[in-house]
């Protein structure tokens, strides 16, 4: 081999080491963009909302309301669960008297912000007794949610100091967003 | 050397006029001329615009009318200037476009403070956008400018804190992995993707657009790198040895640090651990000199070439399904403006 073939051959070489460099770097950043932007690339980011996204929509407010009854008709007839499958939050453990708060973050996977309010359904024990309306709060009630972020909602509730021990079971409710359950067992016995 | 056709020049010029025209106006909407009056000194000087062009021109090429894209383009010119208004800050840079850097005419405090109006002005200009092309695809702009930005911050500060930390045990693919956040998220992909999602206004294969403008962003600062060793100041318009005497781990840098043997090695590494000020012309020429010795030069400009040999192929990929128009020919052009430049 002459010295120029072995020149032109390590040329080659560094220039094959340059192309599959990049490649191998071009591979993990459009994986990474992608994932970062949360975005599907090849989504239609001009057109108006998907009339079947919004018939999803619908049909999930639907199921959290029905399962709001059917978690509400559990609690009353003990035989079932009162909130089936949804994601359980739990309240601090509490006394009559005290205060009992609990963060939760509302997540927005959109490219735009997004202004929710977030509610709190009535917390009802197994017995059947419930929690005073207004004893239980979101604060704030009503969020904006930045595009691929998040915001703080802080539930509490204020438990009347003759409320009765028991769990309670309630639901936290946001549009579009399943809906979450919300456990709190009061003690018996009174603050110090 | 390269001769580019007047039509691609042209074109470039009036690109390059009607983003500076916009990122001005926006500019001058801020009734400070404390701000204005340094802010606006690089966008006066001779630029090739290279960016905004490319965003302009994809936007065309992609069905979009120029208009679209013009605040996007806007500010990505600003947002350029301001980097680069950092940038030689940090560096203690002396020239830029042909003239003394902006700190060294106003001072550090008005220059840094410029830069940081220019990028506020960017961003101010990118609410436009809103209007122009309804809240989802402004929303869907402003996400990829948000991405952009991040890496390019980030990439900065990986090579500062390379030059702090006096690394020296660095690849060819930590370099390429800087080049991308540092150089071509801003210089080429995000004018690539931006263009394309205003000018189709529907779906695009984006991720053949990084792989476009990252070969060519990656052969572009390569050859900026080499250009810096061994262009003539005047034509290539910034400090001539600069990024060596700044420490900058650019390609020749790390393939000299492989490549020397231990006693050339040590002289490396003893220039990189004095302080900029200590690194005199004769310190710097003898490293040069290594530089050409171990054919560190000639490796970091064959390693670019090898990646802007895909950018043909890449940009047919990027571009299929795209009718053949004056600005598709000009994005196709730039691929070698960038590559083959001495300018």
């Amino acid at each position: 081999m002459s010295a120029g073939d072995t020149a032109r051959r390590l040329v080659e070489d560094v220039q094959r080491l340059g192309l599959n460099s990049a490649s191998a770097v071009v591979d993990r950043y459009a994986v990474a963009v992608e994932q970062a932007l949360g975005l599907d690339p090849g989504a239609d980011v001009t057109a108006p909302p998907d009339p079947g996204a919004l018939v999803d929509a619908a049909a999930r407010m639907a199921q959290a309301y029905l399962g709001l009854l059917d978690g509400l008709a559990g609690i009353a007839d003990r035989r079932r669960p009162p909130t089936g499958d949804l994601e359980a939050i739990h309240l601090p453990t509490t006394l009559p008297g005290a205060s009992s708060p609990v963060s939760v973050w509302v997540h927005n996977g959109t490219v735009e912000p997004v202004e929710t309010p977030v509610r709190l359904g009535p917390l009802v024990s197994a017995e059947g007794t419930a929690l005073p309306s207004g004893a239980a709060v979101a604060e704030p009630t009503s969020v904006t949610v930045p595009a691929g972020g998040r915001a703080e909602v802080v539930l509490r509730v204020d438990v009347p100091a003759d409320q009765p021990p028991g769990r309670y079971v309630g639901l936290v409710l946001s549009p579009g967003v399943r809906p979450l359950a919300l456990h709190l067992d009061v003690e018996d016995g009174a603050v110090p | 050397m390269t001769t580019f056709a007047q039509p691609f020049v042209d074109r470039l010029e009036a690109y390059d006029r009607t983003a500076r025209a916009a990122a001005l106006s926006y500019l001058e909407a801020t009734p400070s001329p404390h701000l204005t009056e340094p802010a606006r000194v690089y966008l006066d000087r001779d630029g090739k615009g290279l960016r905004p062009a490319l965003c302009l021109a994809t936007c065309e090429a992609f069905g979009g009318h120029e208009r679209d894209a013009l605040p996007s383009a806007a500010a990505i010119e600003l947002l350029h200037t301001a980097f680069l208004v950092h940038d030689d800050v940090e560096d203690d840079s002396e020239l830029r476009r042909g003239g003394p850097t902006l700190h060294r005419v106003f001072g550090p405090a008005l220059a840094v403070n410029a830069g940081d109006g220019l990028a506020v002005v960017a961003l101010g200009a990118l609410r436009d956008n809103d209007r122009l092309l309804g809240r989802r695809l402004a929303g869907r702009v402003w996400a990829e400018f948000d991405f952009m930005a991040r890496q390019t911050v980030q990439g900065q500060a990986r090579e500062l804190g390379w030059q702090r930390d006096g690394q020296t045990d660095l690849t060819p693919d930590d370099y390429l992995e800087l080049v991308m956040q540092k150089t071509c998220w801003y210089t080429t992909i995000l004018p690539l993707r931006v263009g394309a999602l205003v000018g189709a206004k529907g779906p695009v294969e984006l991720e053949r657009l990084v792989r476009l403008g990252f070969t060519m962003g990656a052969a572009f600062q390569i050859r900026d790198d080499v250009l810096n060793l061994v262009g003539e100041p005047d034509v290539y318009g910034k400090e001539s040895l600069g990024d060596l005497r700044e420490g900058k781990r650019t390609l020749v840098l790390i393939h000299l640090l492989a490549a020397a043997g231990p006693a050339d090695r040590a002289v490396v590494e003893r220039y990189l651990a004095l302080p900029r000020t200590a690194r005199t012309d004769d310190a710097t020429a003898e490293v040069l000199g290594l530089m050409q010795r171990y054919g560190s030069i000639a490796f970091a400009d064959h390693f670019g070439r090898g990646i802007a040999g895909s950018a043909a192929e890449a940009f047919g990929e990027a571009f299929a399904g795209v009718p053949d128009s004056p600005a598709r020919r000009f994005v196709e052009q730039m691929i070698d403006y960038l590559v083959d430049r001495d300018h």
